[in-house]
């Protein structure tokens, strides 16, 4: 048992590396646009800006404390930290492009779009606190069930969004625009959290 | 040969120069404070079983993917997943030395503190192995060759592409070892973080496009797609290195008005 364990950290280290946030990010980000992707949806620049962000949000870390850099501490806070920064940058090149594009209605993209990440965060979070000893092993666990979960339920939220575009356009318009403006407002309230603690 | 195939060639053979040097380091200092024959059987020892293990994989990844025909689209996708992973810990360590926000790894100062701790480890009977040595060396290049080896076997399972692997790896050997018979000591003066940040950012690059594919997008000037989106990360490292450096001169400056 013990070889095993030392097997398996062995791959584990090898491939996640030292600091897991990076093969978290890839793993979802991955998982999402396999999901979104179809012959109408086709958002190639969204992989590099996500490999940018990232790559800017980790290094920045390192620079805020130096020699110290501090990891997050529960599963929860890892996920959601990396999560919501990773869905603001898909989402908001998604909407812009989807917006200046006029021949697509953006109730069928960006709102079936909003609900579905949603919906995965919110199972990822439950998964992820159930499993609060083993955070690599539980993100992981997590990432994968809410992709088995949400996939089946695609279609079922394109028809929710046509019918909410259709009849409660407001609404709509309202839940497509009030995730991104949550999501701004919690990254900044992290960023400046974390400002603080520095000085 | 086409571009992405001197790409491919390109990023294993800087990578396995990199690691090779740091292999380089271990069986120098146990070589010249130990005995050369007890490193040298070592070295060739990893050598041989890096190789078999070469082998095996490909002819499992071959079986699976039929042969190196057209591989299959959610290999792809965990191939440059895999890529894309150890690109960005590559480019995440490349940029924070090159910054100066980590220390740059320093091969005389490993190879003077692996050459004190040999001299101080019993030694074996003068005929007999001598295996302090050889376990050291072993363990050293099995780790740093197995990076390269995987490198190799990701890119040949995605590509059918494990020929252009090994002879970059080959070459990156020869290259090394002969830098080590002339020179003789620890390869301190390379670019160490540079060559680290230029792999990184090869296989970020390879990891980005082979794990769009697999999920099925198409990507605009198919055939151009790798060298826009290496030149993109170019420019973005160039950036973000010169944003931290300027960064920490002020941190300096502000320390030094302060005090």
């Amino acid at each position: 048992m013990k070889y095993l364990r030392t097997f398996l950290n062995f791959w584990r280290k090898f491939i996640i590396g030292d600091d897991a946030r990076i093969a978290i990010v890839v793993m979802w980000t991955l998982l999402l646009l396999k999901s979104l992707t179809s012959n109408v949806l086709n958002e190639w620049y969204i992989l590099p800006i996500v490999v940018m962000v990232l790559l800017t949000a980790i290094v920045y870390g390192n620079s805020i404390d130096h020699h110290m850099y501090k990891k997050t501490t529960t599963t929860f806070r890892v996920f959601v930290s990396i999560t919501i920064p990773m869905i603001i940058v898909m989402a908001i090149p998604l909407l812009l492009f989807r917006y200046i594009n006029s021949e697509t209605d953006l109730h069928q993209t960006f709102v079936p779009f909003s609900i579905f990440i949603l919906i995965a965060m919110i199972v990822s979070g439950v998964m992820g606190q159930l499993y609060a000893k083993f955070p690599v092993m539980s993100i992981f666990i997590s990432g994968v069930i809410s992709y088995l979960f949400v996939l089946p339920l695609q279609p079922s939220v394109i028809q929710l969004s046509t019918y909410l575009s259709a009849h409660y356009q407001l609404a709509s318009t309202f839940l497509a625009l009030a995730i991104p403006i949550f999501f701004v407002t919690y990254i900044v309230t992290a960023f400046r959290h974390a400002e603080d603690k520095r000085i | 040969m086409t571009s992405d195939h001197i790409f491919l060639w390109l990023t294993v053979f800087i990578a396995a120069t990199v690691e090779m040097i740091e292999a380089l380091t271990i069986v120098l200092a146990l070589g010249i404070t130990r005995g050369w024959r007890s490193a040298l059987l070592a070295t060739a020892a990893a050598i041989v079983t890096l190789g078999v293990v070469v082998t095996v994989f490909n002819s499992v990844f071959s079986k699976i993917t039929g042969e190196g025909d057209v591989p299959i689209l959610p290999l792809w996708i965990l191939v440059g997943g895999i890529l894309l992973i150890f690109g960005l810990q590559w480019m995440k360590k490349g940029i924070l030395r090159i910054a100066g926000l980590l220390p740059s790894r320093d091969e005389e100062q490993i190879y003077n503190k692996l050459a004190k701790d040999a001299k101080g480890a019993p030694k074996s009977a003068k005929d007999s192995i001598d295996w302090y040595s050889f376990v050291m060396v072993f363990k050293g290049v099995l780790l740093e060759g197995f990076e390269v080896v995987f490198i190799v076997i990701i890119f040949g399972s995605a590509r059918g592409q494990t020929v252009i692997g090994i002879t970059a790896a080959v070459a990156a050997l020869i290259f090394v070892g002969l830098l080590g018979v002339v020179i003789h000591k620890p390869l301190s003066k390379i670019p160490e973080n540079w060559m680290k940040l230029t792999v990184g950012l090869l296989l970020t690059t390879f990891g980005t496009y082979f794990a769009s594919e697999g999920v099925g997008i198409v990507w605009p000037l198919s055939d151009w797609a790798l060298m826009y989106i290496l030149v993109v990360y170019i420019l973005f490292s160039v950036f973000i290195i010169n944003f931290l450096r300027a960064g920490i001169r002020t941190k300096k400056t502000t320390r030094k008005r302060a005090a």
